[in-house]
């Protein structure tokens, strides 16, 4: 069995049936679709024309939600349904991060991840999905892909068909009749604030929060909180031009420039992924970094007094706490957050990540405990040395699993990358903590920092030229989020490197701290920007 | 999935809670059923059906549901639903098609599923109101339906005891078959009132000239050649029976063409999308008929036999013989002007086109299936012209009642037997058929409130039922003025499941059910075949299944929400109280002796006299009603073609002569026409034939209109605009795939896909305006002028701007209900007449038992435009020209998003304008009124028909 659907654009009229159908048949909350058409428009007066697009779960044969899924809240189906237990989520959203279709998002009301499941219910006692069924012109075909008699089967054999995203190798099971390059690709058209008789906004799905705060006219703490929603979303006028974010308004100035316009979607989801996240990186950097650099300085026996192992210690495991509770707090069901470890999934690297980070920690605890009374020997370090590295790096792999995200798909630069982060950091904080400039940490750190800019570079200038890379590295680099990005380089490295060299190696703590700012900007910027490119 | 040992064991340790693992996913299903899925239950399983709950799963639980066939009442399509009502909380629980339905044929369009919405929509009204204070005050209080009843049907038997056409119930969307008709007869009133004329009176008079039927029924399914002068692929009825065929027909190889300035999803879907200048399409279709004659693609056969070509040669070529070929030749004189050119010129497409479209159509011969309904007939000045001049093409191509061809609508629509039939009305009120419109088609409803206040009249009670002037009839402030005024309108009354902005100026509100609540026939020509479907209360059916005794809807309804049906057998009781006014005798049970019908045994007794019904019930065990809550729908006949060719019955023609010529008269009147040795029934007008030349139009007035053509230019005709003032034409009344007119604003699911009615604008009339993607544009309307958004786009014609139906809805602070798409209005009088509508704030969230009313997340509402257009009365059909000519400006700092401007002593200046047009041309041949033969809601006795002479 290999449960599929044709949606057959010879026949579809983009009646939103589909939509609403499925709305009654599972409850889906306002804001948020499990099935949507996206029309876009193009040509030139009287040569216009206006395409439908269905767009919804492609029930891959490789889904790249059920690998990057934490607690096997996702899974496939034998029949080839890839179905979700709500039950299972813990809120992580890393699966909306992984499907190229944007076909997930949380429920409001269970704060957990839900898409279309194929009427799952309805299959399983023989009957076809709610869309098929109400669908005017019968547009939807759903059916075994296996069954080579079935009409889904006659359909994908005799026709030309189209899927989407066929390069990110998720083998999708939803194939299009007639269907165009324009509306499936997300890059032909963009997303608008506001669109044919409808507007465009981010109070949905996970930021649905957002739209009851609303209500009480918009609590700012909440907005700084929920930085996808900028600064035009936070004004009191009754009717107002509410942007997605600002780089949407960006890409609206390119908007003209195109032939071809989206002219109705589903409401934008927002950055799935705010601050909790570059921030987890960062203070795990910090927290890895420091121990790593205190263990592999007393190895290496490079000037580092036994008299601070208790304050890199007590830092590191501070930062390691504080990592988790960054988190946690990331998750839409914080209340789940041991499933992460109790009910693994094996392949995902937020499981491994979770293990590696409770090793780390563990190992940081016994380190502190032993510190304490004082049965301090080396025997620690070196495990420790080994899940500091791992812990500094892992993110890379789970980012790759982020299948969604083009810029996210070189893991091993990536996790170099966040090594050198984290070793400057740990140089920075020792040298803090020792109340001087060492010699070795001091090496470290301005090598570190050198390297660090020719990764950036490298990051933006020598990249795969996927469509979405291009995009991601111009908004990087030109975009409203570009003074992050720049800021990021001068004070974090620019600065750094040229204090140090103006002045003296005493200024470690000037320019250091400096660089840890930078450390969080840069993460912050690769992490957030990657996430406003469009994935329908 | 197999859970892991550390989960399993943490489970047991209680660090997380169990979860159920009820199967395998892993595994394969053993496959039981057949290999394709099924669609829908089989009715056997109907009365207890299960279901797992897709809200449990993956845990399999199972609910059961009473599955209860009804009709959609969110157009007047009447699609088949089944509702699914959980039998554990006695509630419905979702609507899926019925596929017993012959029509919708088990599938739905988005506003199908979206009943539920409106069923448990918070605000819905739920109780009788009374209003306190000032009429529109905005302050009610809850009655009792006893005093409701009492205190309004007081008021009409007073009335009714003066005079006949004192009480009016004016309704939007009817949905049944002759229900309140026959109510509003056995109360002996004139005082039928639809919305005919801001919706069909213009197609209805273009077909109705033709062949007296008033409506369109193309046989998509099996047309070669398709045209759409709607966009039936999106909105109007029968949008999704139709928009089935029409697919059905071009996956056979059929070709569709679309005109239409706007590029509609339906135009998109075309193979021809022709984006003709508004008026000219009758200018289109005159030369496509040229060009189809020129060409020799017409059938001769059908035209020789079925035209009224002698009356043609008679009576504008007196000296010419009775001969077909000489009929032809004076054609091509008559449409020497229609060429290709001239046609393009009007519409401003390429002649190409036109010739290439009028070649598909001739070659597609009888398989040509067409339809316009609203669109450019309704539009414009002489819109009745354009579907006279479609139709001709389907004479031209002998596609009349074809296969694949367009039938006339009786065909393919039931007409019902009551268990009792009031005689017609003594009256005739002119107030709904003022004299000046002789062949409006039909009620004058659009200037009902100028008619008021032109004191021609006044009303004593007035219903507004499924019927929202205020907002959706132009000039809606003139609508407010008059229902304000208690001395125009003695006593208003809403029925309505929903708040809306006509209710806020009742005296009463009463709450009716909504599609499955409610009782209602329901029969229309969506193909080639008669069918009915009932729109039953399922809650009812549901009770009586569950062995319960039900004698009033009402009980199981929600709150205390009636159904129309009842509501009259009971406010018709409650008038005639003393049983001295001859009404409750029309209100008698035909099986119960003396004793008041109830609404099982009216629709018992329609059921019983359903021509096969009986038959089939009984192979099923069932009487006939019991059958109709069971399945929902009945085919009474299918593949109804050339039902013109019936042939006459003995009874017919006794007494009956055959002239020379093949008319059969009987009475001075012709019966039928004998062709080649058959005694048809031909066609109901005045010579049994499809009518070339009316001398209808002669008799009324417009003798330069006996024959289709293309000769009154449109209102909005390039030459009435003045470009140097940026005057451009404002197209206001196309529909979104996802709303009901006024009245989906209360289905969450709808509104959230569609809230907005941005001001569409071709690139190169933004660029001469200096505007950007999203600015403000102000749209100065001949009374007034509102300000809106702009949504530039290469979909609409250059020189048009266009702005949809539906959205722009209002409640001013004072009011409740929809929510979910009203904007918060201030409306202030500055002046006299000179009337402001201000938006306090957009769509905001709120807190209610349904917790998606906080998630709201869109904040625009839109504009309310039509309340900016005047009445625009057509002269011949009395369709509302719904084309406004607009002058186009940036607005000032002080004029804001949702800014509405009124001057109502314009718009009533700019009525008395467009009346005299039809007062200079008042005609009223041996004192008619209006064409005996003509359709007429509602027919009073035929004396009425003649003026009294004075």
């Amino acid at each position: 069995m290999n449960y599929g659907f044709v949606i057959d654009n010879r026949l579809c009229i983009g009646c939103h049936a589909c939509t609403v159908a499925c709305k009654s048949e599972h409850n889906v909350p306002i804001g948020v679709n499990r099935t949507h058409v996206k029309y876009i428009e193009g040509g030139e007066f009287p040569n216009t024309f206006r395409e439908f697009s269905v767009h919804r779960c492609n029930h891959c044969a490789n889904a790249p939600c059920v690998d990057i899924c934490p607690t096997t809240a996702l899974y496939d189906r034998a029949d080839g349904i890839v179905d979700f237990d709500n039950d299972r989520c813990i809120g992580c959203k890393s699966c909306m991060q992984a499907c190229p279709y944007d076909a997930l998002y949380i429920d409001p009301e269970t704060n957990t991840a839900a898409k279309c499941n194929y009427c799952a219910h309805k299959i399983d006692s023989h009957y076809e999905p709610a869309c098929v069924i109400v669908c005017p012109v019968e547009a939807i075909i759903s059916g075994d892909l296996n069954d080579e008699k079935s009409k889904i089967s006659n359909l994908v054999d005799q026709q030309e068909t189209l899927v989407r995203k066929p390069e990110k190798g998720t083998v999708p099971n939803l194939y299009y009749v007639n269907g165009s390059q324009t509306m499936l690709d997300p890059n032909a058209t963009e997303k608008s604030n506001s669109y044919l008789f409808s507007e465009q906004s981010t109070g949905v799905g996970h930021f649905s929060e957002y739209a009851e705060n609303r209500k009480n006219k918009a609590d700012m703490d909440s907005l700084l909180v929920q930085m996808a929603i900028e600064n035009s979303s936070r004004t009191e006028t009754p009717i107002d031009e509410r942007a997605v974010d600002m780089v949407s308004k960006e890409i609206q100035n390119q908007l003209n420039n195109k032939d071809t316009k989206r002219i109705y979607d589903s409401p934008n989801k927002g950055v799935l992924w705010g601050w909790e996240v570059p921030s987890y990186v960062w203070t795990k950097a910090l927290s890895a970094g420091t121990f790593f650099m205190y263990a592999l300085s007393k190895l290496l026996n490079v000037g580092i007094n036994n008299l601070i192992e208790f304050k890199v210690l007590l830092f590191s495991l501070v930062f390691m706490g504080l990592t988790g509770v960054l988190l946690i707090m990331d998750l839409d069901r914080p209340d789940r957050f041991l499933y992460v470890l109790l009910r693994p999934q094996w392949k995902s690297w937020l499981v491994r990540g979770a293990y590696i980070i409770t090793v780390f920690g563990f190992i940081l605890f016994l380190s502190f405990i032993t510190n304490i009374y004082g049965y301090s020997n080396n025997i620690l370090l070196y495990p420790g040395l080994l899940f500091a590295l791992l812990t500094s790096t892992y993110t890379a792999f789970l980012f790759r699993q982020a299948k969604a995200r083009d810029f996210w798909q070189s893991p091993w630069f990536s996790a170099a990358h966040m090594f050198i982060h984290s070793i400057m950091a740990g140089s920075i904080v020792l040298m803090l903590l020792a109340g001087k400039s060492i010699f070795f940490l001091q090496s470290i750190f301005q090598l570190s920092l050198l390297l660090n800019l020719l990764m950036v570079f490298k990051e933006i200038i020598f990249y795969k030229e996927t469509p979405d890379n291009i995009r991601t590295v111009e908004l990087i680099t030109r975009g409203y989020y570009s003074k992050f990005f720049w800021l990021g380089i001068i004070i974090g490295n620019i600065m750094p490197l040229g204090i140090l060299l103006i002045f003296s190696s005493n200024w470690f703590f000037i320019s250091g701290a400096l660089a840890l700012i930078g450390i969080f900007l840069t993460e912050f910027v690769r992490i957030r920007v990657p996430q406003l490119i469009p994935l329908s | 999935m197999k859970k892991s040992w550390i989960e399993t064991f943490s489970e047991s340790l209680g660090l997380i809670p169990r979860i159920s693992e009820e199967h395998n996913f892993m595994e394969e299903f053993p496959i039981e059923g057949p290999k394709e899925l099924y669609k829908y239950p089989d009715p056997s399983e109907w009365e207890d059906f299960t279901e797992l709950d897709p809200l449990s799963w993956p845990k399999k639980i199972e609910k059961h549901y009473s599955i209860v066939p009804t009709t959609c009442f969110n157009c007047e399509s009447a699609c088949g639903l089944l509702a699914y009502i959980d039998k554990e909380t006695n509630k419905v629980r979702k609507f899926e098609g019925n596929p017993h339905h012959p029509g919708s044929r088990g599938r739905n369009c988005a506003k199908g599923p979206a009943t539920i919405n409106q069923i448990n929509d918070t605000e819905r009204i739920l109780y009788p109101m009374k209003r306190k204070g000032e009429r529109g005050a905005g302050k009610w209080e809850r009655i009792t339906w006893e005093q409701a009843l009492k205190e309004i049907s007081t008021k009409i038997r007073s009335s009714l005891l003066k005079r006949k056409d004192g009480v009016v119930y004016h309704v939007g969307r009817p949905g049944h078959e002759g229900y309140t008709e026959r109510v509003l007869k056995a109360w002996g009133v004139d005082g039928h009132n639809s919305h005919t004329t801001i919706c069909s009176a213009g197609a209805r008079t273009g077909y109705a000239l033709w062949h007296k039927y008033d409506r369109p029924s193309p046989d998509h399914t099996n047309a070669e050649v398709i045209l759409l002068a709607s966009s039936h692929l999106e909105t109007g009825h029968y949008f999704n029976p139709h928009a089935q065929r029409i697919l059905e027909g071009m996956m056979k190889g059929a070709k569709l063409i679309v005109l239409d300035p706007r590029l509609s999803n339906t135009a998109s879907m075309a193979d021809e999308w022709m984006p003709t200048y508004p008026g000219s399409e009758s200018a289109v279709f005159m030369s496509m008929g040229k060009i189809i004659l020129e060409e020799e693609l017409y059938d001769a056969n059908y035209l020789r036999d079925w035209v009224n070509w002698e009356e043609y040669l008679k009576n504008l070529h007196p000296n010419d013989p009775i001969d077909f070929t000489q009929f032809i030749k004076r054609l091509k004189q008559e449409w020497h002007q229609y060429t290709p050119e001239y046609a393009a010129k009007e519409a401003q497409v390429d002649p190409e086109q036109i010739i290439r479209v009028a070649k598909l159509i001739g070659n597609a011969g009888s398989k040509f299936s067409s339809h316009i309904w609203r669109g450019a007939s309704i539009g414009n000045l002489g819109g009745w012209q354009v579907a006279r001049a479609l139709h001709l093409l389907n004479v031209l191509t002998g596609s009349v009642g074809t296969e694949g061809g367009t039938s006339p609508s009786a065909w393919n629509k039931f007409h019902p037997s009551f268990f009792d039939n009031p005689p017609a009305q003594d009256a005739w009120n002119e107030m709904i058929w003022p004299p000046e419109y002789t062949m409006s088609h039909y009620e004058m409803s659009q200037i009902l409130p100028h008619l008021l206040k032109d004191n021609r009249g006044n009303l004593d009670v007035y219903f507004t039922r499924v019927f929202n002037p205020v907002w959706t009839y132009p000039d809606g402030f003139t609508w407010i003025e008059m229902l304000s005024d208690e001395k125009k309108i003695g006593c208003h009354i809403a029925l309505t499941p929903t708040w809306n902005e006509t209710a806020f100026f009742a005296d009463y509100v009463l709450p009716m059910g909504h599609a499955s609540e409610r009782h209602d026939l329901n029969s229309y020509e969506t193909q080639a075949g008669v069918w009915i479907a009932f729109r039953q209360p399922v809650m009812r059916e549901k009770a009586r299944r569950d062995g319960k005794n039900i004698n009033f809807t009402y009980e199981v309804n929600p709150g205390e929400v009636w159904e129309e049906d009842e509501f009259w057998i009971e406010l018709s009781w409650w008038i005639d109280q003393n049983n001295d006014m001859g009404i409750r005798q029309h209100f008698l049970s035909p099986y119960r002796e003396g004793e008041k019908i109830n609404i099982d045994e009216y629709y018992q007794y329609i059921f019983e006299n359903t021509s096969g019904l009986s038959e089939v019930a009984k192979k099923e065990g069932l009487s006939p009603l019991e059958y109709m809550r069971k399945f929902g729908a009945f085919l009474v006949e299918s593949d109804v073609y050339r039902k013109n060719e019936k042939n006459l019955s003995k009874v017919d023609l006794k007494d009956s002569i055959i002239k020379p010529n093949g008319n059969i008269e009987k009475n001075n009147k012709i019966i039928g026409l004998k062709i080649k040795d058959q005694n048809f029934v031909g066609y109901p007008t005045p010579s049994r034939k499809q009518e070339i030349f009316s001398q209808t139009m002669v008799d009324f007035g417009y003798p330069e209109h006996s024959t289709p053509g293309y000769r009154i230019k449109s209102h909005v005709h390039p030459d009435n605009l003045d470009k140097q003032k940026n005057e451009y034409v404002l197209l206001p009344n196309f529909r979104l795939p996802t709303h009901i007119h006024s009245r989906s604003a209360n289905a969450k699911w709808l509104t959230e896909i569609a809230h907005r009615n941005p001001i569409w604008i071709h690139p190169i009339d933004a660029e001469n305006l200096l505007l950007k993607e999203g600015e403000l544009l102000k749209i100065k309307t001949e009374i007034g002028w509102f300000i809106d958004k702009v949504w530039i786009t290469e979909g609409i014609k250059p020189g048009i701007v266009g702005c949809s139906h539906h959205v722009g809805r209002w409640r001013r602070q004072q009011d409740e209900g929809n929510r979910f798409m009203t904007n918060t209005v201030d409306i202030t009088q500055i002046n006299n007449g000179e009337w402001r509508m201000r938006t306090l704030s957009g769509v905001e969230p709120w807190e209610t038992k349904d917790p998606d009313t906080k998630r709201i997340w869109w904040r625009d509402g839109g504009v309310h435009q039509n309340i900016t257009h005047p009445a625009n009365p057509d002269p011949i059909s009395g369709a509302h020209c719904w084309l406004q000519k607009v002058s186009l400006s940036k607005p000032n700092d002080d004029e804001h998003y949702g800014d509405v401007f009124v001057d109502t002593n314009k718009s009533f200046a700019h009525f008395k304008k467009w009346n005299q047009w039809a007062l200079d041309r008042e005609v009223h041949p041996n004192n008619l009124r209006r064409p005996l033969w003509m359709g007429r809601p509602l027919t009073p006795k035929i004396e009425q028909f003649y003026l009294k002479k004075k």
